[in-house]
């Protein structure tokens, strides 16, 4: 992935915009590392990408269909501390659902529903479980023509 | 110098003996290395190079005695029998070392001893070793640590995860104060207790995960590195990637 932005960047010096999309990636981190290193290049970075597992329904439905498909987007604020935005289209990142069990600590109420579509507080549980929706999914994975979400 | 040598490094001595132990150790090999330099055997160079590289690894994880347990005591008692008698005993203080001493040639703060020191900075270069010696103790208080030891028995990637992990652990409060080289120190740590260096992008995932961490994304850092682990023995991630780029062209066509 860091290899995709260096390539970006090259693009854009020369086109003003460069997209690049990558296949066969592995886990490469927090989706603001890669648009970081196009906002070092005092340029906007825009990261998107197709979560390797779905744990998360369309609105209304109980099916896993989508992943939590992370979103960065990095601007440079010219004297200012930049713009840096790095969220999951979940209500909470799965990262920090695991991360709570492993602590042994419950979740608050909205991060994820049960099978039957009711809160569920137990990161333990997790498996059996959905993760909130919070934003309209992307269709990254059809751009690049990587593996996605089945509901493409 | 003050000692701060925890309760636990007390040693039991059964009777008095000059020098106690520790000394007594030392100096048995001390005089050896006197007089192969002295005879012109070996430099006093490639004598660190072999304490250094050879003997002293194998000391800090097993000992003197418990090493030979484990390498096993046949060999070693035939060893004994055709190297002591060869060894140098006579009881008398090295006089290469006396003459160096009346010389003026005291070491480090003199600027000359066994080694050149004209030019060094005694001070610093005390600090420097201390610092380094503070950071290896702790490496190896790691490696006797619990879960360390129970990764001891599992296939070498995921031991290598366990035991970066733990040593990232114990450093990273001193990795987060020294934001210049984080990547660099980290990516030491990996080498050292890994050898994942051999996979050629070590350095590049170990500092984008020191990147994450120090960002924030703790989620996203060295917390993954026992997944990666197992992703390189499953075969999901390959160590030396090949990039092509499949397409490129302008975005109207």
């Amino acid at each position: 992935m860091a290899r995709a932005a260096e390539l970006a960047v090259d693009k854009a010096r020369t086109a003003g915009v460069a997209w690049v999309g990558t296949r066969m990636s592995n886990h490469a981190g927090p989706a603001s590392l890669y648009a970081r290193k196009v906002l070092a290049q005092d340029m906007i970075g825009m990261y998107f990408a197709v979560g390797n597992a779905n744990h998360l329904p369309p609105w209304g439905g109980l099916d896993m269909l989508l992943s939590t498909n992370p979103i960065a987007v990095a601007v440079p604020a010219g004297k200012q501390a930049p713009i840096v935005l790095d969220m999951a289209t979940t209500v909470a990142a799965y990262g920090k659902v695991k991360a709570k069990a492993q602590r042994g600590e419950t979740m608050p109420e909205g991060w994820m529903i049960d099978r039957e579509g009711r809160p569920l507080t137990d990161p333990r549980a997790r498996r059996k479980a959905f993760c909130c929706r919070s934003a309209a999914t992307r269709d990254t994975g059809s751009r690049s023509s990587s593996a996605c979400s089945p509901a493409h | 110098m003050p000692s701060k040598r925890p309760a636990e490094d007390a040693l039991r001595l059964y009777q008095p003996t000059i020098g106690f132990l520790v000394n007594r150790l030392q100096h048995a090999i001390l005089h050896e290395a006197y007089y192969l330099i002295e005879a012109g055997v070996a430099s006093a160079a490639d004598i660190d190079h072999a304490a250094r590289r050879l003997l002293a690894p194998r000391m800090c994880l097993n000992g003197l005695i418990q090493q030979k347990d484990i390498s096993g005591l046949k060999i070693h008692a035939d060893a004994q029998r055709s190297i002591v008698p060869a060894l140098f005993h006579n009881g008398v203080p090295s006089p290469m070392l006396q003459a160096m001493v009346a010389r003026g040639q005291t070491g480090l703060n003199a600027g000359k001893g066994f080694y050149d020191w004209s030019g060094a900075d005694p001070e610093r270069e005390r600090v420097r070793i201390s610092h380094a010696l503070t950071a290896l103790l702790a490496f190896l208080d790691t490696l006797d640590s619990e879960p360390a030891r129970a990764q001891a028995l599992r296939p070498a990637h995921e031991s290598v995860a366990i035991l970066a992990r733990t040593r990232y652990v114990a450093m990273k409060d001193s990795v987060t104060r020294d934001r210049s080289c984080p990547a660099s120190r980290f990516h030491r740590c990996i080498v050292s207790a890994a050898r994942l260096a051999r996979s050629g992008c070590a350095s590049t995932v170990a500092s984008l995960m020191a990147e994450a961490d120090l960002q924030g994304s703790d989620g996203h850092g060295v917390i993954r590195l026992p997944h990666y682990a197992r992703r390189i023995r499953a075969g999901g991630l390959s160590c030396v990637p090949t990039f092509a780029c499949c397409r490129s062209g302008p975005a109207w066509r």
